[in-house]
């Protein structure tokens, strides 16, 4: 077990090429927010900015970057001898250390721009929650734990998407995998932006509490019960839809053949 | 050098060890001197080194090559005379059977082979 | 001293096509072996299923009596080669053994090395800039300096010029004196690498037809030659393998040890490759 997750988190192709694969695309991100940035102070603009990129366009490619990294251990295991049994064994726990890291990437890019943009009396809100409408600063603590476990779930909701893909594409073959990733990714924006789907209720609940004790500027005091209810909720489900799609996953990879689909030519 | 190859008649080990005798018969290697060792010859010649192992253990048998302990195989005293004799015993058939045969179907008679002879003799 | 046996091993594909039927061998440890046949007979199935990465419909592979599939400790004895790229290509020479390392504890990074040197290869080089000759050599440098006790290699002179070919057989034998590593050999040069391999497996459309040491292979089938109906009168109740028709002249490779040739008939040795032929369906 150790040295596979070993070689997962210091070899040069795991976590250190995913790595890889998420700067450039937030450095991109964080680039377009300073060519923004330049556009607003040229045309000198003030006060509330809502632009919310680092989350929704950086989990997608966070996601993107786990499935091709996943896919790719795979085929590296496989040709070390690694078997499927222990490769997705390290990958359970290994997967959410990824998203937590991601998210703390996410979360100081958050800061760090929000900052830029106070530079220049811009008050950027880039949190990509609901909360976004009513442009809760990242720097509140509720707030900036809210926002940590929100990004956190959506990041592994992704990864599960990229888990899909994998298992999917290595037990039967690209298209199917590609389908597979795509249909239940749908599917889950479908649910999330549903009015009374089960997470929206609550973001409603906890936002209707909260603005009521926030508006206009005084300091919030959410009731507690409710602030910790919605972590946990939150962080419950994304935890059991990731054991699920990981147990899909667990038994596609089970039979995967890496190599040799169809050998010869002959009849 | 001819090497031995897979594709001729005698198995591999065999044709190792007539190559060794030839280079024993012809004085290239002497008496108390090493033949190559298994693992040179297993590489030069491409053949496993067993296959090697096995050609030289014949040799051994046949009293020509002894082993030193820690240096290697040796070629014994008097095995140029040996294998001399054993191939003096087998030249009729090697050599003399075929010619014959070879002489009949060109329809060469025995004096005709003997003027041969002689003619190499005379040069 | 390990084995690795192979026991009635079957592999359908997709209902229909019998990659393999009911395979049993047994692979030694500290001999070099060769894996012929031709193609889509087997042999690349055959190695992929030894080394994990695909499934055996029917039978097991074992190595010291213990089931080698799907388990960690002794795949780590067992390193395969092949054709199939499953390294991504843009991973680098030395980047591929370094991470070899964190999976095969008897990496032996200095010697992969020495074999690039002497191979000419740069360590430097992205897979992806390899040619099919060098990608081929790359691989076997990373089987080679795996540390494994058992080497699987899948046509290891896939685009290999002649130099390279003769270096490669020479680095297989240096290696094994050294080491004692088992070598399993799949290739089609049979000419040039018999003379390696101390024992034969030959596949013929998923079976095997033929398993034994190197030197009696040649006792399994004999030619002869002269007059057709000679040759013919002479083939009766005897397995042929393979008939020539030159003119009035034939010649027939027949199953066997050679019994009671008469006169008039040239009795010959095959070449292995002949032999081979000959055994595995003719020249279809």
């Amino acid at each position: 077990m150790r040295d596979f997750s070993r070689y997962l988190f210091r070899g040069r192709e795991g976590l250190r090429e995913y790595l890889k694969f998420i700067a450039a695309v937030f450095a991109a991100l964080f680039f377009i927010y300073m060519v923004f940035l330049c556009v607003l102070v040229h045309d000198g603009e003030t006060g509330q900015i809502d632009l919310s990129m680092y989350e929704m366009i950086g989990g997608f490619a966070a996601g993107i970057g786990c499935a091709v990294v996943l896919d790719r251990l795979l085929h590296i295991a496989v040709n070390f001898g690694v078997s499927r049994t222990r490769f997705r064994k390290c990958i359970l726990p290994a997967l959410p250390v990824f998203a937590l890291i991601t998210t703390g990437i996410i979360t100081l890019l958050n800061m760090l721009t929000v900052l830029i943009f106070r530079q220049f009396d811009l008050e950027l809100s880039c949190m990509g929650n609901l909360l976004t409408t009513h442009s809760y600063s990242i720097f509140r603590p509720r707030m900036l734990l809210f926002n940590i476990v929100f990004v956190f779930c959506m990041i592994l909701f992704f990864y599960t998407l990229a888990m899909l893909y994998t298992g999917f594409k290595n037990r039967f073959n690209l298209p199917v995998g590609l389908a597979a990733a795509c249909i239940t990714g749908f599917l889950g924006y479908i649910y999330m932006n549903q009015y009374d789907s089960l997470v929206n209720q609550f973001v409603n609940q906890f936002i209707g509490g909260i603005h009521y004790y926030m508006y206009p500027n005084e300091l919030f005091e959410v009731i507690n019960q409710e602030y910790w209810n919605y972590i946990i909720l939150l962080t419950a489900l994304a935890a059991l839809w990731y054991l699920a799609i990981y147990a899909v996953f667990a038994k596609l990879i089970k039979r995967a053949e890496i190599c040799g689909k169809e050998q010869g030519g002959q009849i | 050098m001819k090497y031995p190859s897979f594709n001729d008649t005698e198995p591999l080990f065999i044709q190792i060890a007539q190559w060794l005798e030839d280079r024993i018969v012809t004085g290239q290697i002497q008496a108390d001197e090493q033949i190559p060792s298994t693992t040179e010859l297993s590489q030069v010649l491409k053949i496993n080194p067993a296959t090697v192992r096995k050609g030289v253990n014949l040799l051994v048998e046949k009293g020509l090559v002894y082993k030193k302990r820690g240096m290697g195989m040796y070629v014994a005293e008097h095995a140029t005379e040996h294998v001399r004799d054993d191939r003096r015993v087998k030249f009729y058939d090697d050599y003399i059977a075929p010619l014959l045969a070879e002489a009949q179907r060109l329809g060469l008679s025995r004096a005709d082979l003997i003027e041969m002879l002689k003619g190499d003799d005379a040069q | 001293m390990s084995t690795i046996t192979v026991k009635s091993l079957s592999k359908t594909y997709h209902h229909s096509r019998q990659a393999l039927s009911s395979v049993n061998l047994t692979i030694e440890s500290g001999r070099i072996y060769g894996l012929l046949g031709r193609n889509g007979a087997g042999k690349t199935t055959l190695c992929n299923i030894i080394g994990n990465r695909i499934f055996a419909s029917r039978g097991t592979v074992e190595l010291d009596g213990k089931p080698l599939c799907e388990n960690d400790e002794l795949l780590k004895s067992v390193y395969c080669m092949g054709a199939e790229d499953l390294l991504p290509n843009y991973m680098r020479v030395s980047d591929v053994i370094r991470s070899m390392q964190m999976f095969y504890p008897k990496t032996d990074a200095d010697y992969a090395k020495k074999l690039c040197e002497r191979f000419k290869l740069d360590p430097v080089k992205r897979l992806s800039q390899l040619s099919t000759g060098y990608r081929t050599i790359a691989k076997v440098i990373f089987a080679m300096s795996s540390g494994a006790e058992f080497l699987f290699l899948d046509e290891p002179t896939l685009g290999l010029d002649a130099n390279h070919r003769e270096l490669l057989y020479k680095l297989i034998l240096e290696r094994f004196e050294e080491t004692g590593t088992t070598f399993i050999i799949s290739t089609h040069l049979i000419d040039e690498c018999a003379g390696l391999f101390e024992h034969c497996f030959i596949l013929r459309e998923g079976s095997l037809i033929a398993d034994s040491e190197s030197d009696e292979l040649r006792r399994l089938a004999y030619t002869v030659d002269g007059k057709a109906e000679d040759v013919e009168a002479y083939l009766s109740g005897k397995e042929v393998l393979s008939r020539t028709a030159v003119g009035t002249l034939c010649s027939a490779c027949v199953k066997g040890e050679p019994d009671a040739v008469p006169a008039g008939l040239n009795l010959s040795q095959p070449s292995m490759q002949q032999l081979l032929i000959a055994l595995t369906g003719g020249e279809e």
